[in-house]
């Protein structure tokens, strides 16, 4: 379809976007001061996931029917910390993944204290956990479902938490869950 | 601003086979989803991807195909062309996921579960930036390749911040894991409203960071639309 050609251009048709240009710059200027002033005043307010421990956590998926999510995360790691402010402190997505899912919040701390606890090791390994934030959906029958290495963004990570879990619901005759 | 380059925009993208079938992958599922299981969560995350696939190819796939050196004959100008494309796949992506919502809606209403007006505004508001930066971001690589090699330069852009993002992680560099996550928040822009419907902390570096981004895309796209030679014998 032609275009409209009652609307004459005023002037040059390849007219640079000055303005744009000038707003760009404006907000990547207050990008930047206002990241070095969230860096050191991070607007943080409590995390309101419900996790539960690592050990309780196939108990409470048999009793759920829910599958598990892990998070692999660690205090240095700064997309785990973009992860927590968007998602974990965010009233509404945390209800949404604790409806979901049963949460478990697996902190490395062999670069703080030099070694991980036995458990956090054992799941690390398990789900071969290289890089931080990992996400892993284990279905009840303690095989991971999916994983997602790296922080996707909340809404992503929202929608792949829901539809993933859903999905696993769907699969009829889940085994027993790997540890009582 | 000019209603046909929006229509004629919409209705190229609406007669892609190609683009249909995806645009049914990414919308069906999650809708299923959220059905299923009784929760709009599963719908939060259609718009950048529904947005993205309208906006592939935007400029560049014109280019290849000489489409565009035909429509810049009339008067119309080059920035104009670039707006009001990335703006018809906003509109479109926003309608397509306000579809989804209430059909998902009507759902919840049949089991008898009243989903919460706040919610929906939320989630509204959220895929609207979401598509807002998704489509800037991708108008903008389609002014830098030809025909849909935009989705090639996101993939692989997309494909290497993951491999410097997974070797940061695996080495403890700090520096290179922040500027793979910033690199990442340019691919796909987001801006949480949940501060102003669900009072979580107000953050002015993620809404700064989701409006330059979008501002600098559009710009850059323009600014490089502008100097793009078009004649058929430039190709």
């Amino acid at each position: 379809m032609p275009p409209d050609e009652r609307a004459t251009p005023s002037g040059p048709s390849r007219r640079d976007p000055v303005v744009l240009w000038i707003v760009a710059a404006v907000l990547l200027v207050a990008r930047v001061a206002t990241g070095i002033y969230e860096e050191k005043h991070p607007p943080t307010k409590p995390d309101l996931m419900s996790w539960v421990p690592a050990g309780v956590a196939p108990a409470q998926s048999a009793a759920t029917n829910k599958p598990i999510l892990y998070d692999f995360s660690a205090a240095w790691c700064g997309p785990c910390q973009t992860m927590e402010r968007e998602v974990f402190e965010d009233r509404k997505l945390a209800s949404s993944i604790s409806t979901f899912v049963v949460p478990v919040h697996v902190v490395d701390r062999s670069r703080e204290d030099g070694h991980n606890s036995a458990l956090v090791d054992s799941l690390q390994h398990v789900h071969g956990v290289n890089a931080f934030p990992t996400l892993v959906i284990v279905g009840a029958d303690g095989k991971a479902i999916d994983h997602i290495e790296g922080y996707p963004g909340a809404h992503e990570f929202v929608s792949w938490v829901a539809t993933t879990s859903t999905k696993s619901r769907l699969v009829p005759g889940a085994p027993k869950p790997m540890f009582p | 601003m000019n209603r046909t380059l929006l229509v004629a925009f919409l209705r190229q993208r609406f007669t892609s086979p190609m683009r249909v079938g995806l645009l049914l992958i990414v919308t069906v599922f999650p809708l299923g989803a959220a059905i299923l299981a009784n929760d709009l969560a599963a719908l939060a995350g259609p718009a950048s991807a529904i947005a993205l696939i309208l906006s592939a190819g935007a400029i560049g796939q014109d280019v290849s195909s000489g489409t565009l050196q035909l429509l810049l004959v009339r008067p119309v100008s080059r920035p104009s062309v670039l707006l009001h494309r990335w703006l018809a796949s906003v509109i479109a992506a926003v309608g397509i996921t306000m579809v989804l919502l209430l059909l998902a809606t009507l759902a919840l209403l049949a089991h008898k579960t009243q989903p919460s007006a706040l919610d929906l505004v939320r989630m509204m508001l959220e895929a609207a930036c979401s598509a807002a930066g998704s489509a800037a971001v991708m108008v903008m690589l389609s002014t830098l390749v030809g025909g849909i090699g935009d989705v090639g330069l996101f993939v692989a852009a997309m494909i290497v911040t993951q491999m410097f993002s997974g070797l940061a992680m695996l080495e403890h560099w700090e520096v290179l894991a922040r500027a793979c996550n910033e690199v990442q928040g340019v691919l796909s822009p987001q801006l949480s409203w949940a501060w102003m419907l669900h009072g979580t902390p107000l953050s002015w570096f993620a809404i700064t960071s989701w409006a330059s981004t979008v501002t600098l895309a559009l710009a850059v796209g323009i600014a490089r639309f502008n100097r793009r030679e078009l004649s058929y014998a430039a190709g």
